[in-house]
């Protein structure tokens, strides 16, 4: 299994999200790969239904798995929200591994649909992410 | 009711060229539709076209899939075609995935969804794929009907234009509750004869206004579906030129023109045959300079035949069409995919007519003409060549077809075709065997317009063209080929 090459714009705005997310104040400290990809089931799966949004999640899990194999714990639920988050949270590079979780499901995404319709669902999803340009970090 | 109180049904555009045509005009506002066929035939893109072409952020369009198409995959395709503006995705276009809902909760559950859905978001179109897996949720053919009489009703009087996609037969027409309901049918159809693919669609059914009846071509292009109507908008058209005497055009050699009393009436249809190497490519392009000369714009339709090597062959005969062709008065259409419909090459030659307001048409020829088309339009080939000249002669446009004849020693025939019925005029043109020479001669068999030459010509082709001689009056039998001198015959 070969996993996705992010163009440096869709890793950059993976890397925005998880910030974004972790930047929120919350009560309770949920790891924000959490919110990422709750908010972007609830797009994603208006769009393609929630077994559309599993399995595109769930092969972006596979797909980080060739990279990170740590994010093994991270699991995908029937529901499509995400469990065993806080084994990740533990980890000092657990937001570096949620821009890779998140990368390659934008890239996976981008495959099907086009980067540029990724970006659009994206920015709907989090209006308030301002639409600056960010140089891209380097590939985890 | 008189006119002023009748309400006006407002119509929407198909943002599908040549559809609105066929429509009566456009859709018809608030209707509830049903796009039908086999797999495969366009019905989503033609949805997709209808969306995009309308929905604003204000009235949006909202896209309902149901364990159809996965809308991902949807997409994929879909934004291939020109027409997707990827900028109205989630705004003016929203796709919106109830496959869960219908596994989950049933028809009541789609039902709610989409009703809460459009009263959110207060849609201008709302569009159901496919909808043939939502009926099939269906307890009962009551449970069906209510639910499509209540979804009818709803999406009527949230004031939405309706479209449900559905994979249907048309056998299952006659006694499913869903066509009774619907205000219009469109069916979409395709075929593979040898190795074309045809497609074509009918408005079976649409409440409120005339559409044009019958099947019509459609395309699917990059640019999407696009629909050849049948009539092209010009069956209406009152001819222009059989009501009294009609201007006469020249043929561009004034023997010819004597021969047929004066030049081809305008708006007539005239057919020259002969068989090959007779001149009659080389008559057509004597005609469409003429017109030239007298600054008509023409458009000479070839199919057998390169515009380059159409041209220098013209060039060979002192007729410079390049100059014509740069300006924009002339225009060489070639076709030659081997799988038109008449009504495309008709819609070619309309562009082309609209283009450069041309009021002469060659057609060069009948025969490649007729192998342009798809084997499936072929068997109609005659009644759509009758279609297209009706047509365009109504509109004033003088065609000078060619076709090109075996030669046979017994008979003469006009065309193998049999075409001639739909033709005014027709110039035949034929060998001869005259004292040990292949002699070439011609004569005007027909002009419906009026009197013309009952002459047998004898005419050459040199580097000035056409050269009409005079008539062979020693020979009798000429139409056969081998005539014999009257003179001998009477010794």
């Amino acid at each position: 299994m070969i996993p996705k090459h992010p163009s440096p714009e869709l890793l950059a705005l993976a890397t925005r999200l998880i910030a974004h997310e972790a930047a929120q104040q919350r009560p309770q400290n949920s790891p924000p790969l959490f919110h990422v990809t709750e908010k972007l089931r609830n797009s994603i799966a208006r769009l393609a239904g929630t077994a559309g949004f599993n399995s595109l999640l769930s092969r972006s899990l596979a797909l980080t798995r060739t990279i990170v194999p740590a994010s093994q714990s991270v699991q995908i639920q029937l529901d499509g929200s995400l469990h065993g988050l806080k084994e990740l949270g533990d980890r000092d590079d657990g937001d570096a591994v949620g821009v890779v979780i998140v990368s390659q499901f934008l890239a996976l995404l981008a495959e099907f649909i086009g980067e540029a319709l990724v970006t659009q669902v994206v920015f709907d999803t989090w209006p308030g992410l301002p639409r600056q340009q960010t140089a891209p970090p380097e590939q985890q | 009711m008189t006119p002023r109180n009748k309400v006006k049904i407002n119509q929407l555009p198909t943002g599908v060229a040549g559809l609105d045509e066929i429509v009566g005009g456009g859709l018809p506002e608030f209707s509830f539709n049903i796009i039908a066929g086999a797999p495969g035939c366009g019905k989503t893109t033609l949805a997709h076209q209808i969306v995009f072409a309308n929905a604003t952020p204000e009235r949006p369009a909202l896209y309902f899939t149901v364990l159809g198409e996965p809308s991902i995959k949807m997409l994929r395709y879909q934004q291939q075609y020109s027409f997707f503006d990827p900028t109205k995705l989630n705004t003016a276009v929203r796709f919106i995935n109830l496959g869960h809902v219908l596994l989950g909760r049933g028809l009541t559950g789609i039902l709610e969804e989409i009703a809460k859905e459009v009263e959110d978001t207060n849609p201008g179109i709302v569009v159901v794929d496919s909808f043939r897996t939502v009926v099939r949720g269906a307890a009962d053919e009551g449970d069906m009907q209510h639910f499509v009489q209540s979804l009818g009703l709803l999406l009527t009087s949230c004031e939405a234009t309706t479209f449900l996609i559905g994979e249907y037969v048309e056998a299952e027409v006659r006694d499913n509750p869903v066509f009774t309901v619907a205000d219009g049918l469109f069916w979409l159809n395709q075929t593979v004869e040898r190795n074309s693919i045809v497609r074509k669609l009918q408005i079976m059914k649409l409440r409120g206004q005339a559409s044009v009846p019958g099947l019509h071509t459609f395309r699917i292009t990059d640019n999407g579906l696009q629909a050849f109507s049948r009539t092209l908008g010009l069956a209406a058209s009152p001819g222009t030129h059989r009501g009294g005497a009609a201007r006469r055009l020249s043929m561009g050699n004034p023997e010819l023109d004597k021969m047929m009393g004066g030049g081809v009436p305008e708006g007539d249809s005239l057919l020259v045959a002969g068989s090959s190497g007779t001149g009659k490519s080389l008559i057509a392009s004597q005609f469409i300079a003429a017109g030239l000369r007298d600054n008509e714009p023409g458009i000479i339709v070839v199919f057998e035949e390169r515009p380059e090597a159409y041209t220098a062959r013209a060039r060979s005969f002192g007729l410079n069409l390049d100059g014509a062709i740069a300006n924009g008065s002339l225009r060489i259409v070639y076709l030659r995919p081997l799988d038109l419909s008449v009504d495309e090459t008709m819609q070619e030659i309309l562009d082309a007519i609209k283009q450069t307001k041309a009021r002469r048409l060659v057609i060069d020829s009948i025969a490649g003409f007729e192998l342009a088309l798809a084997p499936g339009f072929r068997t109609d080939f005659r009644e759509s060549l009758y279609r297209m000249v009706y047509a365009l002669t109504g509109i004033g446009i003088t065609i000078v077809s060619t076709v090109e004849l075996d030669e046979s020693f017994t008979a003469l025939p006009f065309s193998t075709y049999s075409i001639s019925f739909l033709t005014d005029d027709i110039i035949r043109l034929r060998y001869a065997e005259i004292e040990g020479c292949l002699c070439k001669i011609m004569m005007v068999v027909k002009m419906r317009g009026g009197a013309h030459s009952r002459e047998i010509r004898s005419y050459e082709i040199t580097a000035q063209g056409i050269e009409v001689r005079e008539r062979i009056g020693d020979y009798e039998h000429l139409i056969t080929g081998i005539p014999g001198r009257t003179q001998l015959r009477k010794l």
